[in-house]
């Protein structure tokens, strides 16, 4: 059985509107925000809009936007679509929360310890909850797009993106639900920056992203865009042990692989051997980072909708490959229907 | 059509109520609960000051666990359990172990959101405010100057589900669910979907989480889910008195095989999953949908992927939180889902005896199920005085009775509900 993409829509770095992504292949970005000071029809209300993460506004937007422009607002229909999601690990709310522990400092000396307790208590907003929840973005695209049926949030490095991805077509092949959307979404910056960089190693030329990308899947073909042909991931362990985490290329993409769009590094110095490797295996590649730096959990997604582009340019498949923070690999191609 | 079934061929726990599976039954029989004031962390100012906190040290466990691992425990309470719950079966699981292909053995693990123990660095954040610096940008910086690369203030999550691959040489995926209260269930639901698709023959299931901490006491406080400590127990499911739930710990493993590698191995099944429901309430991210209609979806999808009749049901293993909005909800969406004639199938919540454990809640109850199901007792709803609707059959005493097929919910904050259904294998 054959799974098509009906539907995409994301947010890249430092470009809000999808339609004009295509143009600025060949500028570099360094900063890796997206702006979510705007206000639209897709905008979550002002109540909601408050208890969100930057990511999950944006997310929801997104969302909203790809459906309209599908067409895909049936209620019905919606209620029996699933809902997979791929989140970063919420590291730049951390931020919000250090703000919080500030309230320390404030705090005055003379008072005990269970004062100072009782005092943050008081402080503490009604729905504190909701910053640690970790699938908010998962229920708030629920909320607002009407998706009732199965679901999950898959955590944390880039390879979330490939479960995510793996589990739509999953339950679309064994009948579970007819089509399945799939939301990657993450919080990059300083702070994923620090905690990361324990993991991979301090590098110079560091760059990660907040990024959001959606794409619907079906089993009917009807006016889709193109259709999955192959996906796989690497069976390496990674080896917390003696922190040798292996960062080459396997042999993964299949041999008859053209036309590739890599990710996964964090550094220029990673990039540039990922991107030596591919010029000398491919005919035609390009690396993500090199125009929106690493966008984690959203990397595959993200490269998905660029491969996209490809198909739209001629070219016949695609294969995109992605490596998390830990060395695991995951491949995607996609194909003209 | 037959389908070729998902057996659970083993399981363990580290939970309020018993360090290990075997301690679980004898804590049911003599209605223990696990409500005490928290120790481990101080909560002195907070209006509550009671958990089902396990109070047990479990350095026995970690001792002969990786140094690189142990180094990890004392920053991560939910890691600690983990490793605690496979020290617990190590050795039981050596024969299974060796019988495991790489690339046909993965992890699916439900976790809990991710706590930074700052308590545990107040002085330095303090100094490091008192100098006008950015206290994480410090702290961060300071803790990767000593040499780890496992770092101790934000884990990544996939930590859990690495360290069980590294254990059982799971090279197929090593995933990790997100869903709150829902977490280590829809785990399980989703490691019985890769056994059916044929994505691998064995995977390691199950989750770890722990609420014992001051963020999620003041989060969870500050939603109403959590009562003032005063007089009387604080977590009564199903009571027209209920008041909050229990806060809880806990970390569950639990591993299911295809039927062909039970076979081939000559294992013997201890329950087979028979299906699950899992749907999204689409509501408010801050209310379950007071129609309950996606919660009747997820037990009538779970009953209708299972190919059982309402009257095949022996037990229902409710979520019961022992929270206003959850119970009655929870009791009217089954009855709408199963009809008036599963007014007669026993229900209880044991989150009364081991406290609510978020993401390894759903872990945590299977693992109780399984253990019901093993010693045939059904347990009652321990601090149930004024039942909150007596038309159901909530249970007022615990009393021997066989478990062939039992129900287990679960529903998560935001929305999200799992519904499980197992039948017990073993005589």
């Amino acid at each position: 059985m054959n799974v098509y993409i009906t539907g995409f829509d994301a947010v890249f770095p430092n470009n809000f509107e999808l339609e004009s992504f295509s143009n600025e292949f060949d500028h570099s970005f360094t900063n890796g925000t997206i702006n979510a000071e705007f206000n639209s029809e897709f905008t979550p209300n002002r109540s909601d809009e408050k208890i969100m993460r930057r990511d999950i506004k944006i997310s929801v937007v997104s969302i909203r936007r790809l459906l309209k422009k599908i067409g895909l607002e049936d209620p019905e229909v919606l209620e029996k679509t699933a809902l997979f999601v791929a989140n970063g690990s919420f590291i730049e709310d951390t931020e919000k929360y250090m703000n919080k522990i500030s309230v320390y400092k404030n705090i005055s000396d003379d008072l005990s310890e269970e004062e100072k307790m009782y005092k943050i208590y008081r402080a503490s907003p009604p729905l504190l909850a909701l910053e640690t929840l970790t699938n908010s973005s998962m229920s708030f695209i629920a909320q607002y797009a009407g998706v009732k049926y199965h679901n999950t949030t898959f955590g944390t490095s880039s390879l979330s993106a490939y479960y995510a991805l793996k589990e739509a077509i999953g339950s679309i092949k064994s009948d579970l639900n007819e089509q399945a959307i799939v939301c990657a979404s993450n919080s990059g910056g300083g702070y994923s920056f620090l905690s990361n960089s324990a993991v991979v190693g301090y590098k110079k030329g560091w760059k990660e992203s907040t990024a959001v990308g959606n794409i619907i899947l079906s089993s009917t073909k009807g006016s889709s865009v193109c259709k999955i042909s192959m996906m796989s991931s690497g069976t390496r362990i990674p080896n917390l042990k003696d922190q040798t985490i292996r960062r080459d290329w396997s042999s993964l993409v299949p041999e008859d692989s053209e036309f590739v769009i890599f990710s996964g590094a964090f550094c220029e110095e990673t990039n540039e051997s990922d991107r030596l490797y591919c010029e000398n295996n491919f005919k035609y590649s390009r690396s993500l980072f090199d125009d929106y730096g690493n966008m984690g959990s959203s990397n595959l997604v993200m490269g998905i909708i660029q491969g996209i582009q490809l198909l739209n340019e001629g070219m016949p498949f695609v294969d995109i490959i992605d490596r998390d923070l830990y060395g695991r690999e995951s491949h995607v191609r996609i194909a003209k229907c | 059509m037959l389908k070729e079934k998902i057996y659970i061929v083993d399981y363990e726990v580290v939970s309020p109520i018993g360090i290990g599976r075997d301690r679980i039954i004898e804590s049911i029989r003599k209605n223990r609960d696990a409500e005490s004031e928290i120790k481990r962390v101080n909560v002195a100012g907070l209006p509550f000051t009671r958990a089902a906190e396990i109070k047990k040290d479990l350095t026995y466990l970690l001792d002969s666990e990786d140094e690189i691992y142990r180094k990890v425990c004392p920053f991560d309470r939910k890691f600690e359990l983990l490793v605690a719950c496979y020290g617990l079966m190590k050795e039981r699981s050596e024969s299974l172990r060796n019988k495991l292909k790489t690339e046909k053995t993965g992890v699916i693990l439900g976790i809990g959101a991710d706590v930074a123990p700052f308590e545990l660095f107040e002085k330095e954040i303090i100094a490091f405010l008192n100098e006008d610096k950015n206290p994480i940008v410090e702290l961060y910086l300071s803790l990767n100057e000593n040499g780890t690369k496992l770092n101790l203030m934000n884990n990544p999550y996939d930590l859990y589900s690495m360290y069980l691959a590294d254990k059982f040489d799971a090279g197929a995926f090593q995933k990790t669910v997100l869903t709150a209260c829902v977490s280590s269930t829809q785990a399980i639901a989703f490691g019985y979907d890769h056994i059916k698709r044929g994505e691998a023959e064995v995977v390691v299931t199950g989750g770890t989480d722990s609420i014992v901490n001051t963020l999620a006491m003041i989060s969870f406080g500050k939603l109403g889910v959590i009562p003032e400590s005063g007089e009387g127990k604080s977590c009564k499911p199903f009571d027209s008195n209920r008041r909050g739930t229990l806060s809880g710990e806990c970390a569950g493993i639990v591993i299911l095989a295809s039927e062909k590698f039970v076979k081939e191995n000559d294992l013997e099944p201890i329950a087979e999953v028979m299906g699950y429901g899992n749907t999204l309430d689409a509501y408010k991210i801050t209310a379950p949908d007071p129609e309950g209609d996606s919660m009747v979806r997820a037990v009538e999808q779970a009953v209708s992927s299972s190919m059982i009749r309402v009257e095949d049901i022996d037990y229902i293993n409710a979520h019961g939180t022992g929270t206003r909005h959850n119970d009655l909800l929870e009791l009217r969406s089954l009855e709408r889902a199963l009809g008036p004639q599963m007014k007669r199938i026993p229900i209880s919540s044991t989150k009364d005896r081991h406290g609510h454990a978020i993401a390894a809640a759903g872990v945590q109850e299977i693992c109780v199920l399984l253990e019901l199901m093993k010693h045939k007792i059904i347990p009652k709803n321990l601090n149930l005085n004024t039942p909150c609707d007596d038309t159901f059959n909530l249970v007022k005493e615990n009393y021997s009775s066989p478990i062939n097929v039992a129900i287990s919910n679960n529903f998560a904050f935001g929305g999200i509900n799992t519904v499980l259904i197992l039948k017990n294998e073993r005589d």
